[in-house]
């Protein structure tokens, strides 16, 4: 699912440089990239009502999004990339907080998932502004701030490589082999 | 720079989105520090618990090897100390030179020799009853416990009784023997120590669990004193209390009476599959 993202992300970057509609490939693309990041969160939540939360509130948020889209097209990006990044944000506390009581015992960044999640918010954070501003800009304003869009897209793609080298490596509890055991009742 | 150079050089852009992206970042690698280090410190914590379990099980099961070793000590030296001479006399009563002496001597050695196996034999089902108790075996814990009471008692040095107030249906024999060994060595610490001028020992039952909750007026312990016994090298048979009760799945608490004149002990364990007392 990650690997279909980054080929959507890279062609979406191919298309705003190419096309001459950038402003509607950036809106398009901002909607599959909830999709994407949703889909991902209600995979890796366990808890059966955060899963539950997480799929009624992207629906709902998609929902919106395509209405947005249709209905005001010039502050689309705007409202979008609020409503997007502010539920992913909610998403990862939900992930974060599963993980921290979650009895494993993995360190949290032994986790490929934590990787995923990071690289997700970091981007969307940082282009956060960038996407609220994208339709109030000009093309040659757009043009000269897409680094920072680029710049996130680097540390988001360094993220999800750790990410899949960790899905690779074998995990390892750290309280298993002491106190693996010990019961002597 | 870059950023802030195309801020100033555009007034459409406004200065938001640079504080804006700063603002939100910092927020975001906040987050992330905090979820590791707080993670971190869970961690440490469960490993410290488990440690603590860990040692603990350990001193249990230590505790329980060193009983096994005394019993094992003591069944030894009463079988050699004991039945050993006994059964040695009553040899020497039937030895070979027998046929040789006077009828009323061979009668007399024979009587003696027959005293001395009747002993024997007395002396080894003993042995037998304190390892397993045929009251208990037979009739149950209520039975085995009241006899126990009533030999207490009738030592003249304590008032000891007991009431069981639901025990239609039978626990599991294991369990049944568990706790029996947990109330005489519990009566055990308090004639030893507690200098108490009664036991009084009650027994009910609560949504499928099973109480034993034992009352005395000398000297006992808080759960605090329990625990602390529990966790250092002294208090061998408060440990085994404590590892004969969890091999049960069962809970004991020691604390003071409302009145803080009386102790009480209450056992608690959960009433799985018993059979029906006779």
């Amino acid at each position: 699912m990650i690997f279909i993202y980054i080929i959507a992300s890279l062609l979406s970057n191919l298309l705003v440089q190419t096309s001459k509609n950038s402003s509607f490939v950036i809106s398009g693309f901002e909607i599959i990239e909830f999709v994407f990041f949703a889909s991902f969160f209600y995979f890796c939540l366990k808890n059966e009502r955060a899963k539950l939360s997480v799929l009624i509130a992207s629906i709902f948020a998609i929902g919106i999004n395509v209405f947005l889209f249709y209905a005001f097209e010039k502050n689309f990006d705007f409202w979008n990339a609020i409503l997007t990044t502010l539920l992913i944000i909610i998403y990862s506390i939900l992930f974060f907080y599963e993980q921290v009581n979650s009895v494993n015992s993995l360190i949290i960044y032994q986790n490929f998932d934590f990787w995923v999640v990071t690289g997700c918010i970091l981007y969307l954070s940082g282009t956060l502004f960038l996407f609220m501003y994208t339709s109030s800009m000009t093309d040659r304003e757009r043009n000269s701030l897409w680094f920072v869009n680029f710049a996130f897209e680097i540390v988001k793609n360094i993220c999800f490589s750790i990410a899949f080298l960790l899905a690779r490596k074998p995990k390892q509890n750290i309280l298993a082999p002491e106190f693996g055991n010990t019961n002597m009742t | 720079m870059t950023f802030l150079q195309i801020m100033d050089s555009s007034s459409h852009v406004p200065m938001v989105l640079f504080f804006g992206t700063i603002a939100m970042l910092a927020l975001t690698i906040g987050l992330i520090v905090f979820i590791i280090f707080h993670q971190r410190r869970v961690m440490r914590y469960q490993m410290r618990l488990q440690k603590m379990e860990y040692d603990q099980q350990k001193m249990l099961l230590n505790a329980s090897i060193k009983l096994q070793e005394e019993e094992r000590q003591r069944i030894a030296a009463d079988l050699h100390d004991d039945a050993g001479p006994l059964l040695a006399t009553a040899r020497l009563y039937l030895n070979e030179n027998l046929v040789n002496l006077d009828k009323t001597t061979q009668l007399q050695s024979i009587y003696n020799a027959k005293q001395i196996i009747d002993d024997t034999i007395q002396l080894i089902r003993n042995l037998s009853h304190s390892l397993m108790p045929p009251t208990l075996k037979n009739f149950g814990l209520e039975s085995a416990v009241s006899d126990l009471f009533q030999k207490i008692s009738s030592s003249g040095s304590m008032n000891a009784s007991a009431r069981f107030h639901d025990y239609r249906e039978r626990l599991q024999p294991e369990s049944e023997l568990i706790l029996f060994r947990v109330i005489q060595e519990l009566v055990n610490n308090i004639l030893k120590h507690s200098n108490a001028s009664f036991i009084h020992l009650t027994q009910n039952t609560n949504n499928n669990k099973f109480f034993i909750r034992l009352h005395h007026d000398g000297r006992g312990l808080t759960q605090a004193d329990f625990d602390r016994l529990n966790k250092s090298s002294e208090g061998l048979g408060l440990k085994n209390i404590q590892s004969r009760v969890r091999a049960v799945h069962g809970k004991i608490f020691f604390e003071k009476d409302i009145s803080q004149t009386h102790f009480k002990v209450t056992i608690e364990l959960l009433k799985e599959s018993s059979m029906v007392a006779p």
